[in-house]
């Protein structure tokens, strides 16, 4: 084997141990390299300050923004609505999430951001499970952060203030009402959720539940179907509930992905128009079935408008000016918001729901 | 057989040697450019806590991959495993029974596991991969509606606990990696396991009982699972379905960046434990010098990539490790070291 070597292997070995080392330091100093970065653009944004001014001074402040996970379009335009009102707040929003949509993974950005160099005042998540992050917003809480969150809560004591989304209530009604309008309140819905431990899912599905069971006794919830937040399995699980009950009137997916997999299911089984769908989801995955009038019904909120309200609140928590619970506050074009404990510990409930239409969609970007 | 193990062992493991100087350099950068990931080396071990769970589940694999073998489902056995504990918790067992119940559960997968591959012969990929869809499943409808969370302080203590400065889940991972390096680097078991990946054969013919051996492997493997599952429930005071699914490919990772060859037959399980600490520094120290996970996952990628591409050229190029090609190239330029260089060529 080794009878012909030569200098030549050496050299290999060499050139091997050397690039080893080089990518490393390579990779590191190009990390350091953007890391200089993000100081400055902070500076920036901060409006004409003095060169090189440190973040965090003059009022300056830094929000991150920790989604369940990046490049989600409703979490996009969160944090487009941040960045909005931002400059005048005297704001700088930090977007960073997870690659995945994993509570872990999302638990070691926070825990990144609380110990780096530049720590932000404040962190407002979107939570992927209501337990795995509770230890890193802790931490960030005993390092002096004050820590918000938006659209999914963990448990309360992990965090100052939670914007909810809409009334669990106000959603529930809104989508059997819609439902009753155009079917009648006799017959059959199927549920198309998430997971089966989706917390605000499982709101939903008991919001619906108590409405129909008060008001349309006649309405029945059929079996409920996990699309697991992806397209694919939600088509498969629609297609089943659609196949498993002859007499269903309409679908009900209640998750983003749940829309879109439930609409190609009614359209593939040539049910359009015949079976209802009644959604909660955004815009823009849905546009095509808006103009082909499967899609009867679509809610949600204003997410832009949800990102401001973000701000708004980040910038009172920093200043200390946000009031407890009971009390209530002004946001800027937003209008008045009261905090409440119902249903969780210093809750700001963000809006009622909003409706998408055939004629207004075009409206909204997300 | 002995003979071959005999004379790898013995030798100054290189890609060992070239993991730690990366090691050290890595925690000498993140420690000079991030003002908080050092704190006087107590961050630094605090920060372990976060990749132990990873590293035990790289123990098992390593072990699996060595004979040629590969357990998917160890991950989703974590999962299980956590979700066993969390349950058993809030249902009142007490700490030691419940966290015996959640490692039995993942002896008994890694059982079933290594039953089916070794008695009826079918490829561990297969097999593995149906019984993670199976723990998975399992994990799911025992947590139901709301997975358990909200654990004693004392349970707590086994993810998040310190003993002096030192985590306590770090201790477990050290105790875990000296029983795991000593069994398989110094037991006839160990070198049994790199025989079956290297030529099952021939292993078979020189008395080796592989069957045996492999039900033993993927046992160890459950197990291991079972503990990492354990710690990932104290670490996270919850438990859910998907707690240590996501762990299976870096926990992989740390395997190849180990140097251990995915077909088996070579590689130390020593240098896996380093690769452990390398990759879990870099990733942890990029997030804390702010860069996005995006850019963290984008980098780890290019630095295996890398690490791997250079390894097998290395070797390629001369038919031996690294240190050995080190040596060989220091030989030549040294005439006193003639004795070490025929010694080295004779291999």
């Amino acid at each position: 084997m080794s009878t012909r070597k030569k200098a030549g292997k050496g050299t290999v070995v060499a050139a091997g141990i050397v690039a080893a080392v080089a990518l490393v330091t390579s990779a590191c100093t190009s990390g350091a390299n953007a890391g200089g970065g993000n100081a400055p653009t902070g500076g920036a944004s901060g409006g004409g300050g003095t060169g090189g001014a440190v973040v965090n001074n003059n009022g300056d402040m830094t929000l991150a923004i920790v989604p369940k996970l990046l490049g989600l379009s409703v979490f996009e335009a969160n944090v487009k609505g941040a960045k909005q009102v931002a400059p005048n707040l005297h704001m700088n929003v930090n977007y960073t999430a997870s690659v995945k949509a994993s509570g872990p993974d999302q638990a070691n950005v926070i825990t990144g951001l609380v110990k780096s160099n530049n720590p932000p005042k404040v962190i407002a998540y979107s939570a992927n499970d209501p337990t795995s992050e509770v230890p890193a917003l802790q931490a960030a809480k005993a390092a002096g952060i004050k820590v918000i969150g938006f659209d999914s809560d963990v448990t309360a004591s992990a965090r100052d203030y939670f914007i909810q989304d809409t009334g669990y209530p106000e959603m529930g009604q809104a989508l059997i009402d819609a439902v009753v309008k155009k079917f009648g309140s006799s017959g059959t819905v199927g549920i198309l959720s998430s997971t089966k431990d989706a917390t605000i899912q499982n709101e939903w599905i008991k919001a619906m539940r108590d409405y129909i069971s008060s008001k349309y006794p006649d309405l029945k919830i059929g079996p409920i179907g996990y699309g697991q937040s992806n397209q694919a399995t939600s088509q498969t699980q629609a297609t089943n509930l659609i196949n498993s009950n002859p007499d269903l009137k309409a679908l009900i997916p209640i998750d983003g992905a749940a829309v879109p997999g439930a609409l190609a299911a009614v359209k593939a089984l040539g049910q359009a128009g015949k079976i209802g769908v009644f959604g909660i989801g955004d815009p823009n995955p849905n546009r095509q079935y808006f103009a082909d009038g499967s899609l009867t019904g679509l809610f949600l909120w204003d997410e832009v408008k949800q990102g401001q309200l973000i701000a708004y609140v980040a910038r009172m928590v920093a200043d200390g000016k946000m009031p407890a619970s009971g009390g209530s506050f002004t946001a800027g074009d937003l209008g008045t918001f009261t905090v409440t404990n119902d249903p969780a510990p210093n809750t700001i409930i963000f809006s009622k729901p909003l409706e998408f239409t055939k004629d207004n969609y075009a409206q909204y970007d997300f | 057989m002995t003979g071959i193990a005999l004379a790898r062992r013995h030798r100054v493991p290189a890609w060992g040697v070239t993991l730690t100087l990366v090691l050290v350099a890595e925690l000498f950068y993140f420690t000079l450019t991030t003002r908080h990931f050092a704190e006087g080396g107590k961050g630094m071990l605090v920060l372990t806590e976060q990749f132990v769970p990873t590293g035990i589940l790289a123990l098992g694999a390593a072990a699996v991959i060595l004979t040629g073998n590969i357990d998917l489902s160890a991950g989703a056995t974590a999962s299980l495993s956590a979700i066993v504990v969390g349950s058993e918790l809030q249902h009142g067992t007490g700490m030691g029974p419940a966290i015996l119940y959640a490692i039995g559960i993942g002896v008994a997968v890694g059982l079933f596991n290594g039953l089916v591959v070794a008695l009826l012969g079918i490829d561990s990929l297969l097999v593995t991969l149906a019984t993670q869809f199976i723990a998975t499943s399992l994990a799911t409808s025992i947590g139901g509606e709301s997975p358990p969370y909200n654990f004693s302080p004392a349970f707590q203590r086994l993810g998040t606990g310190l003993v002096g400065v030192i985590p306590v889940s770090l201790l477990i991972f050290a105790v875990l990696s000296v029983v795991v390096v000593t069994v398989v680097t110094y037991t006839g078991f160990g070198r049994a396991l790199a025989l079956i990946g290297y030529n099952r054969s021939a292993a078979e013919y020189s008395g080796i009982r592989a069957r045996s051996v492999l039900v033993s492997v993927f046992t160890l493997s459950g197990s291991l699972a079972g503990v990492a599952g354990v710690i990932l429930a104290a670490y996270y005071n919850s438990a859910r379905d998907d707690i240590g699914t996501t762990l299976l490919l870096p926990a992989i990772t740390c395997v190849v960046l180990g140097g251990v060859d995915i077909f088996g037959g070579r590689g130390r399980i020593g240098e896996v434990v380093v690769a452990v600490f390398v990759l879990g520094f870099l990733t942890q120290g990029l997030l804390i010098q702010g860069r996005s996970s995006l850019t963290a996952t984008m980098i780890t990628g290019f630095v295996l990539i890398g690490a791997l591409i250079i390894k097998v050229s290395v070797e390629r190029a001369a038919g031996e490790t690294l240190l050995a090609a080190t040596r060989r190239l220091v030989g030549q330029r040294t005439a006193a070291r003639r004795p070490l260089r025929s010694l080295l060529d004779r291999e």
